[in-house]
Protein backbone atom coordinates (compact mmCIF):
# COMPACT_ATOMS: atom_id res chain seq x y z
CA UNK A 1 0.00 0.00 0.00
CA UNK A 2 2.67 2.63 -1.16
CA UNK A 3 1.75 6.24 -0.11
CA UNK A 4 2.97 8.25 -2.88
CA UNK A 5 3.22 11.98 -0.71
CA UNK A 6 5.77 10.06 1.64
CA UNK A 7 7.55 8.87 -1.37
CA UNK A 8 8.12 12.33 -2.73
CA UNK A 9 9.39 13.48 0.87
CA UNK A 10 11.56 10.38 1.74
CA UNK A 11 12.97 10.55 -2.53
CA UNK A 12 14.06 14.31 -1.31
CA UNK A 13 15.37 13.94 2.02
CA UNK A 14 17.05 10.93 -0.14
CA UNK A 15 18.62 13.63 -2.56
CA UNK A 16 19.55 15.87 0.81
CA UNK A 17 21.57 12.89 2.26
CA UNK A 18 23.22 11.68 -1.13
CA UNK A 19 24.45 15.26 -1.27
CA UNK A 20 25.97 15.37 2.28
CA UNK A 21 27.78 11.84 1.62
CA UNK A 22 29.63 13.75 -1.57
CA UNK A 23 30.69 16.53 0.75
CA UNK A 24 31.55 14.13 3.24
CA UNK A 25 33.62 11.63 0.20
CA UNK A 26 35.73 15.18 -0.42
CA UNK A 27 36.31 16.13 2.93
CA UNK A 28 39.65 15.56 4.03
CA UNK A 29 39.58 16.66 7.72
CA UNK A 30 38.39 14.03 10.06
CA UNK A 31 36.61 16.49 12.06
CA UNK A 32 34.44 17.96 9.07
CA UNK A 33 33.84 14.34 7.89
CA UNK A 34 32.43 13.71 11.72
CA UNK A 35 30.19 16.68 11.48
CA UNK A 36 28.97 15.64 8.29
CA UNK A 37 28.32 12.43 9.22
CA UNK A 38 26.11 13.62 12.18
CA UNK A 39 24.23 15.78 9.50
CA UNK A 40 24.16 12.77 7.29
CA UNK A 41 22.51 10.62 10.12
CA UNK A 42 20.22 13.15 11.09
CA UNK A 43 18.88 13.47 7.64
CA UNK A 44 18.82 9.27 7.12
CA UNK A 45 17.10 9.28 10.69
CA UNK A 46 14.04 11.31 9.29
CA UNK A 47 13.93 8.83 6.18
CA UNK A 48 13.85 5.57 7.82
CA UNK A 49 11.07 7.41 10.58
CA UNK A 50 9.34 8.89 7.68
CA UNK A 51 9.05 4.92 6.34
CA UNK A 52 8.30 3.14 9.13
CA UNK A 53 5.42 5.49 9.63
CA UNK A 54 4.34 4.94 6.26
CA UNK A 55 4.62 0.86 7.46
CA UNK A 56 2.15 1.40 10.36
CA UNK A 57 -0.19 3.58 8.55
CA UNK A 58 -0.36 0.23 5.97
CA UNK A 59 -0.46 -2.10 8.77
CA UNK A 60 -3.49 0.23 10.04
CA UNK A 61 -5.23 -0.01 6.22
CA UNK A 62 -5.58 -3.65 6.53
CA UNK A 63 -7.77 -3.36 9.42
CA UNK A 64 -11.22 -3.97 7.30
CA UNK A 65 -9.41 -7.18 5.74
CA UNK A 66 -8.72 -8.55 9.12
CA UNK A 67 -12.48 -7.62 10.00
CA UNK A 68 -13.92 -9.85 7.09
CA UNK A 69 -11.66 -12.72 7.92
CA UNK A 70 -12.55 -12.96 11.31
CA UNK A 71 -16.39 -12.26 10.47
CA UNK A 72 -15.49 -15.75 8.43
CA UNK A 73 -14.24 -17.41 11.92
CA UNK A 74 -17.14 -16.76 13.37
CA UNK A 75 -19.38 -18.23 10.63
CA UNK A 76 -17.32 -20.83 10.63
CA UNK A 77 -17.51 -21.62 14.07
CA UNK A 78 -21.52 -20.91 13.90
CA UNK A 79 -21.62 -23.91 11.17
CA UNK A 80 -19.34 -26.21 13.54
CA UNK A 81 -22.57 -25.66 16.20
CA UNK A 82 -24.67 -26.22 14.07
CA UNK A 83 -23.37 -29.95 13.36
CA UNK A 84 -22.67 -30.31 17.25
CA UNK A 85 -26.16 -29.61 17.53
CA UNK A 86 -27.53 -32.40 15.19
CA UNK A 87 -24.81 -34.64 17.00
CA UNK A 88 -26.45 -33.52 20.37
CA UNK A 89 -30.47 -34.20 18.96
CA UNK A 90 -28.57 -37.78 18.40
CA UNK A 91 -27.41 -38.17 21.97
CA UNK A 92 -31.15 -37.08 22.78
CA UNK A 93 -32.48 -39.65 21.09
CA UNK A 94 -30.19 -42.28 22.29
CA UNK A 95 -31.06 -41.30 25.81
CA UNK A 96 -34.51 -41.29 25.07
CA UNK A 97 -34.78 -44.67 23.90
CA UNK A 98 -32.60 -45.79 26.60
CA UNK A 99 -35.17 -44.70 29.00
CA UNK A 100 -38.25 -45.83 26.93
CA UNK A 101 -35.92 -49.53 27.08
CA UNK A 102 -36.02 -48.81 30.83
CA UNK A 103 -39.72 -48.30 31.23
CA UNK A 104 -40.39 -51.12 28.90
CA UNK A 105 -38.51 -53.51 31.37
CA UNK A 106 -40.06 -52.43 34.38
CA UNK A 107 -43.58 -52.88 32.45
CA UNK A 108 -42.92 -56.18 31.30
CA UNK A 109 -41.56 -57.38 35.17
CA UNK A 110 -45.03 -56.03 36.63
CA UNK B 1 -42.54 -39.86 14.15
CA UNK B 2 -41.28 -43.35 15.40
CA UNK B 3 -37.19 -43.28 16.43
CA UNK B 4 -37.28 -45.44 13.63
CA UNK B 5 -38.53 -43.55 11.09
CA UNK B 6 -37.18 -40.39 12.36
CA UNK B 7 -33.30 -42.36 11.46
CA UNK B 8 -34.75 -43.59 8.11
CA UNK B 9 -36.12 -40.32 6.82
CA UNK B 10 -32.70 -38.56 8.27
CA UNK B 11 -30.56 -41.52 6.04
CA UNK B 12 -32.52 -40.80 3.12
CA UNK B 13 -33.14 -36.96 3.19
CA UNK B 14 -29.11 -36.90 3.01
CA UNK B 15 -26.82 -37.07 0.09
CA UNK B 16 -25.45 -40.29 -0.10
CA UNK B 17 -21.67 -40.83 0.63
CA UNK B 18 -20.67 -41.11 -2.54
CA UNK B 19 -21.46 -37.19 -3.12
CA UNK B 20 -18.70 -36.36 -0.24
CA UNK B 21 -15.60 -34.75 -1.31
CA UNK B 22 -12.43 -36.95 -0.09
CA UNK B 23 -12.04 -35.75 3.65
CA UNK B 24 -8.55 -35.37 4.67
CA UNK B 25 -7.54 -33.65 1.66
CA UNK B 26 -9.43 -30.42 2.41
CA UNK B 27 -8.60 -30.45 5.82
CA UNK B 28 -4.97 -31.35 5.26
CA UNK B 29 -4.55 -28.44 2.64
CA UNK B 30 -6.04 -26.21 5.10
CA UNK B 31 -3.69 -27.66 7.75
CA UNK B 32 -0.87 -26.71 5.54
CA UNK B 33 -1.88 -23.22 4.19
CA UNK B 34 -2.08 -22.81 8.23
CA UNK B 35 1.39 -24.18 8.91
CA UNK B 36 2.91 -21.68 5.72
CA UNK B 37 0.98 -18.68 7.99
CA UNK B 38 2.73 -19.30 10.90
CA UNK B 39 6.29 -19.82 8.86
CA UNK B 40 5.54 -16.35 7.34
CA UNK B 41 4.26 -15.13 11.02
CA UNK B 42 7.61 -16.18 12.06
CA UNK B 43 9.97 -14.47 9.43
CA UNK B 44 8.42 -11.62 9.59
CA UNK B 45 9.21 -11.27 13.39
CA UNK B 46 12.51 -11.69 12.75
CA UNK B 47 12.52 -8.90 10.48
CA UNK B 48 11.20 -6.44 13.01
CA UNK B 49 13.28 -7.81 15.60
CA UNK B 50 16.25 -6.92 12.68
CA UNK B 51 14.96 -3.70 11.84
CA UNK B 52 14.53 -2.47 15.26
CA UNK B 53 18.02 -3.19 16.34
CA UNK B 54 19.55 -1.46 13.47
CA UNK B 55 17.24 1.35 14.29
CA UNK B 56 18.56 1.61 18.15
CA UNK B 57 21.95 1.26 16.97
CA UNK B 58 21.48 4.66 14.61
CA UNK B 59 19.55 6.08 17.51
CA UNK B 60 22.50 5.58 20.02
CA UNK B 61 24.85 7.12 17.00
CA UNK B 62 22.40 10.21 17.27
CA UNK B 63 22.81 10.68 20.73
CA UNK B 64 26.22 10.35 20.43
CA UNK B 65 26.47 13.22 17.56
CA UNK B 66 24.25 15.08 19.70
CA UNK B 67 26.00 14.38 23.15
CA UNK B 68 22.60 14.19 24.15
CA UNK B 69 21.29 12.47 27.13
CA UNK B 70 18.96 8.92 26.15
CA UNK B 71 15.36 9.43 25.90
CA UNK B 72 12.20 6.91 25.48
CA UNK B 73 11.37 8.77 22.09
CA UNK B 74 15.30 8.86 21.28
CA UNK B 75 15.18 5.23 21.76
CA UNK B 76 11.43 3.85 20.52
CA UNK B 77 11.42 1.09 18.42
CA UNK B 78 11.14 1.81 14.63
CA UNK B 79 8.67 -0.79 14.72
CA UNK B 80 6.29 0.31 17.48
CA UNK B 81 4.45 -1.99 20.19
CA UNK B 82 0.95 -0.66 18.20
CA UNK B 83 2.19 -1.86 14.82
CA UNK B 84 3.51 -5.17 15.93
CA UNK B 85 0.27 -5.91 17.39
CA UNK B 86 -1.90 -5.03 14.84
CA UNK B 87 0.64 -7.07 12.09
CA UNK B 88 0.42 -9.86 14.63
CA UNK B 89 -3.24 -9.43 15.21
CA UNK B 90 -3.90 -10.16 11.43
CA UNK B 91 -2.11 -13.03 11.47
CA UNK B 92 -4.05 -14.31 14.89
CA UNK B 93 -7.38 -13.90 12.80
CA UNK B 94 -5.80 -15.81 9.91
CA UNK B 95 -4.95 -18.43 12.06
CA UNK B 96 -8.20 -18.75 14.04
CA UNK B 97 -9.94 -18.50 10.83
CA UNK B 98 -7.62 -21.66 9.44
CA UNK B 99 -8.06 -23.39 12.13
CA UNK B 100 -11.81 -22.93 12.37
CA UNK B 101 -12.08 -24.37 8.95
CA UNK B 102 -9.63 -27.66 9.83
CA UNK B 103 -11.59 -28.04 13.04
CA UNK B 104 -15.38 -27.82 10.93
CA UNK B 105 -13.70 -30.55 8.29
CA UNK B 106 -12.19 -32.58 10.44
CA UNK B 107 -14.00 -36.23 10.50
CA UNK B 108 -14.51 -35.95 13.95
CA UNK B 109 -17.90 -34.64 13.85
CA UNK B 110 -18.86 -36.78 11.21
CA UNK B 111 -17.52 -40.08 13.06
CA UNK B 112 -19.54 -38.82 15.61
CA UNK B 113 -22.68 -39.08 13.92
CA UNK B 114 -22.09 -42.62 12.68
CA UNK B 115 -21.18 -43.79 16.31
CA UNK B 116 -24.22 -42.37 17.74
CA UNK B 117 -26.09 -43.05 14.86
CA UNK B 118 -25.08 -46.65 15.35
CA UNK B 119 -26.02 -46.83 18.75
CA UNK B 120 -29.22 -45.59 18.46
CA UNK B 121 -29.59 -48.59 15.83
CA UNK B 122 -28.12 -50.82 18.12
CA UNK B 123 -30.30 -49.55 20.97
CA UNK B 124 -33.41 -50.19 19.11
CA UNK B 125 -32.56 -53.61 18.02
CA UNK B 126 -31.40 -54.79 21.18
CA UNK B 127 -33.32 -54.50 24.66
CA UNK B 128 -37.13 -54.96 25.37
CA UNK B 129 -37.58 -52.82 21.84
CA UNK B 130 -36.48 -55.28 19.56
CA UNK B 131 -37.53 -53.31 16.48
CA UNK B 132 -36.85 -54.77 13.03
CA UNK B 133 -34.37 -52.01 11.40
CA UNK B 134 -33.65 -52.59 7.27
CA UNK B 135 -30.75 -54.84 6.77
CA UNK B 136 -28.99 -52.41 4.81
CA UNK B 137 -29.86 -49.70 8.17
CA UNK B 138 -25.95 -49.69 8.44
CA UNK B 139 -24.92 -48.73 5.43
CA UNK B 140 -27.87 -45.73 6.07
CA UNK B 141 -25.85 -44.43 8.72
CA UNK B 142 -22.54 -44.71 7.07
CA UNK B 143 -24.42 -42.34 4.42
CA UNK B 144 -25.50 -39.97 7.22
CA UNK B 145 -21.82 -39.62 8.47
CA UNK B 146 -20.58 -38.84 5.05
CA UNK B 147 -23.54 -36.47 4.48
CA UNK B 148 -22.26 -34.59 7.78
CA UNK B 149 -19.22 -34.70 7.04
CA UNK B 150 -19.89 -33.76 3.03
CA UNK B 151 -21.80 -30.58 4.01
CA UNK B 152 -19.25 -29.91 6.51
CA UNK B 153 -17.18 -29.68 3.63
CA UNK B 154 -19.25 -27.83 1.36
CA UNK B 155 -20.03 -25.19 3.94
CA UNK B 156 -16.52 -25.05 4.33
CA UNK B 157 -15.68 -24.29 0.85
CA UNK B 158 -18.57 -21.64 0.39
CA UNK B 159 -16.99 -19.51 3.28
CA UNK B 160 -13.38 -19.85 1.64
CA UNK B 161 -14.91 -18.76 -1.57
CA UNK B 162 -17.01 -15.94 -0.01
CA UNK B 163 -13.60 -14.92 1.87
CA UNK B 164 -10.97 -15.29 -0.40
CA UNK B 165 -11.15 -11.93 -2.05
CA UNK B 166 -10.52 -10.37 1.48
CA UNK B 167 -7.89 -12.81 2.21
CA UNK B 168 -6.05 -11.79 -0.89
CA UNK B 169 -6.09 -8.43 -0.01
CA UNK B 170 -5.43 -9.11 3.32
CA UNK B 171 -2.58 -11.33 2.65
CA UNK B 172 -1.29 -9.42 -0.57
CA UNK B 173 -1.14 -6.13 1.31
CA UNK B 174 1.12 -7.53 3.90
CA UNK B 175 3.24 -8.71 0.95
CA UNK B 176 3.04 -5.69 -0.39
CA UNK B 177 4.20 -3.61 2.85
CA UNK B 178 6.83 -6.30 3.81
CA UNK B 179 9.18 -5.74 0.35
CA UNK B 180 6.15 -4.26 -2.53
CA UNK B 181 6.38 -1.15 -4.26
CA UNK B 182 6.72 2.12 -2.60
CA UNK B 183 9.26 3.00 0.06
CA UNK B 184 6.92 2.60 3.36
CA UNK B 185 8.10 -0.97 3.07
CA UNK B 186 10.30 -3.54 5.68
CA UNK B 187 12.40 -3.71 2.53
CA UNK B 188 12.67 0.22 2.04
CA UNK B 189 13.36 0.88 5.93
CA UNK B 190 16.37 -1.97 5.61
CA UNK B 191 17.53 -0.48 2.04
CA UNK B 192 18.01 2.68 4.12
CA UNK B 193 19.67 1.65 7.41
CA UNK B 194 22.09 -0.30 5.18
CA UNK B 195 22.42 2.77 3.25
CA UNK B 196 24.20 4.79 6.31
CA UNK B 197 26.35 1.72 7.06
CA UNK B 198 27.50 1.87 3.42
CA UNK B 199 28.09 5.19 3.01
CA UNK B 200 29.55 5.18 6.68
CA UNK B 201 32.37 2.99 5.42
CA UNK B 202 33.01 4.58 2.25
CA UNK B 203 33.30 7.97 3.94
CA UNK B 204 34.31 7.47 7.77
CA UNK B 205 36.35 4.34 7.24
CA UNK B 206 37.74 4.80 4.16
CA UNK B 207 38.34 8.39 4.31
CA UNK B 208 40.95 7.11 7.90
CA UNK B 209 42.65 4.72 5.81
CA UNK B 210 42.91 7.12 2.54
CA UNK B 211 46.55 7.61 2.61
CA UNK B 212 47.34 4.68 4.41
CA UNK B 213 48.84 1.80 3.27
CA UNK B 214 47.13 -0.71 0.27
CA UNK B 215 47.02 -2.90 2.76
CA UNK B 216 44.81 -0.97 5.29
CA UNK B 217 42.05 -0.03 2.50
CA UNK B 218 41.73 -3.29 0.69
CA UNK B 219 40.78 -4.36 4.53
CA UNK B 220 38.27 -1.18 4.38
CA UNK B 221 37.17 -2.73 0.75
CA UNK B 222 36.44 -6.24 1.70
CA UNK B 223 34.21 -4.88 4.92
CA UNK B 224 32.33 -2.95 2.71
CA UNK B 225 31.92 -5.83 0.42
CA UNK B 226 30.69 -8.00 3.15
CA UNK B 227 28.16 -5.22 4.02
CA UNK B 228 26.75 -5.34 0.58
CA UNK B 229 26.32 -9.09 0.55
CA UNK B 230 24.64 -9.01 4.28
CA UNK B 231 22.13 -6.30 2.57
CA UNK B 232 21.67 -7.83 -0.18
CA UNK B 233 20.59 -11.16 1.96
CA UNK B 234 18.54 -9.36 3.80
CA UNK B 235 16.69 -8.24 1.19
CA UNK B 236 16.54 -10.93 -0.41
CA UNK B 237 14.52 -12.54 2.89
CA UNK B 238 11.89 -9.80 2.71
CA UNK B 239 11.81 -10.76 -1.07
CA UNK B 240 11.43 -14.28 0.07
CA UNK B 241 9.01 -13.30 2.71
CA UNK B 242 6.89 -11.21 0.64
CA UNK B 243 6.64 -14.17 -1.98
CA UNK B 244 5.85 -16.29 0.52
CA UNK B 245 2.81 -14.70 1.71
CA UNK B 246 2.16 -14.12 -2.07
CA UNK B 247 1.94 -18.25 -2.29
CA UNK B 248 -0.30 -18.04 0.50
CA UNK B 249 -2.69 -16.05 -1.02
CA UNK B 250 -2.47 -18.72 -4.12
CA UNK B 251 -3.05 -21.67 -2.04
CA UNK B 252 -6.07 -20.12 0.15
CA UNK B 253 -7.25 -19.33 -3.76
CA UNK B 254 -6.67 -22.74 -4.69
CA UNK B 255 -8.02 -24.89 -1.70
CA UNK B 256 -11.13 -22.33 -1.94
CA UNK B 257 -11.38 -23.51 -5.82
CA UNK B 258 -11.32 -27.47 -4.16
CA UNK B 259 -7.75 -27.83 -6.64
CA UNK B 260 -5.62 -29.75 -3.96
CA UNK B 261 -2.27 -29.91 -6.64
CA UNK B 262 -1.77 -26.09 -6.43
CA UNK B 263 -2.56 -26.04 -2.60
CA UNK B 264 0.45 -28.17 -2.25
CA UNK B 265 2.44 -26.38 -5.07
CA UNK B 266 2.05 -22.88 -3.37
CA UNK B 267 2.36 -24.26 0.26
CA UNK B 268 5.63 -25.91 -1.21
CA UNK B 269 7.25 -22.54 -2.64
CA UNK B 270 6.57 -21.09 1.10
CA UNK B 271 8.69 -23.86 2.23
CA UNK B 272 11.19 -23.63 -0.29
CA UNK B 273 11.60 -19.73 -0.55
CA UNK B 274 11.84 -19.17 3.80
CA UNK B 275 14.77 -22.01 3.97
CA UNK B 276 16.50 -20.45 0.59
CA UNK B 277 16.21 -17.09 2.38
CA UNK B 278 17.48 -18.34 5.72
CA UNK B 279 20.37 -19.94 4.43
CA UNK B 280 21.10 -16.80 2.01
CA UNK B 281 21.37 -14.92 5.72
CA UNK B 282 23.33 -17.45 7.31
CA UNK B 283 25.43 -17.36 4.82
CA UNK B 284 26.11 -13.59 4.75
CA UNK B 285 26.69 -13.95 8.73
Amino acid sequence: MPDSSIDQIVTELEGIRDAVQARRLDASDADERQRLGAEYRKVNARIVKLQATAFAAGTEALGSQVASIRSAGNEIKAAAKRIDAINDVLHGIAGVLGVVDSILRIAARA
Amino acid sequence: MTARSMILTLAVSLPLAGCAPSAPALSGNIGAIRSGAAQTRTESAGAFAAINTTGRDSAIEGLLDDNAAPSDDALAPLITRDTAARWNAAFDQIDAYLAGLQDLTDTHRSDEAYARLAGIGSALQSGVLHARLPRDSSSAFTAFGAAIQAGAERKAQSIMRETDPAFQLLVRGMGDLVAGPGRGTLSGIVESQWRERLDGIAADEYGNVKQGTRDQRRAVIIDYGKALDARDAQLYALASLRDSLFALAEAHGAAAKSRDGATLYWIEQIDQRLAKARASVQEAR
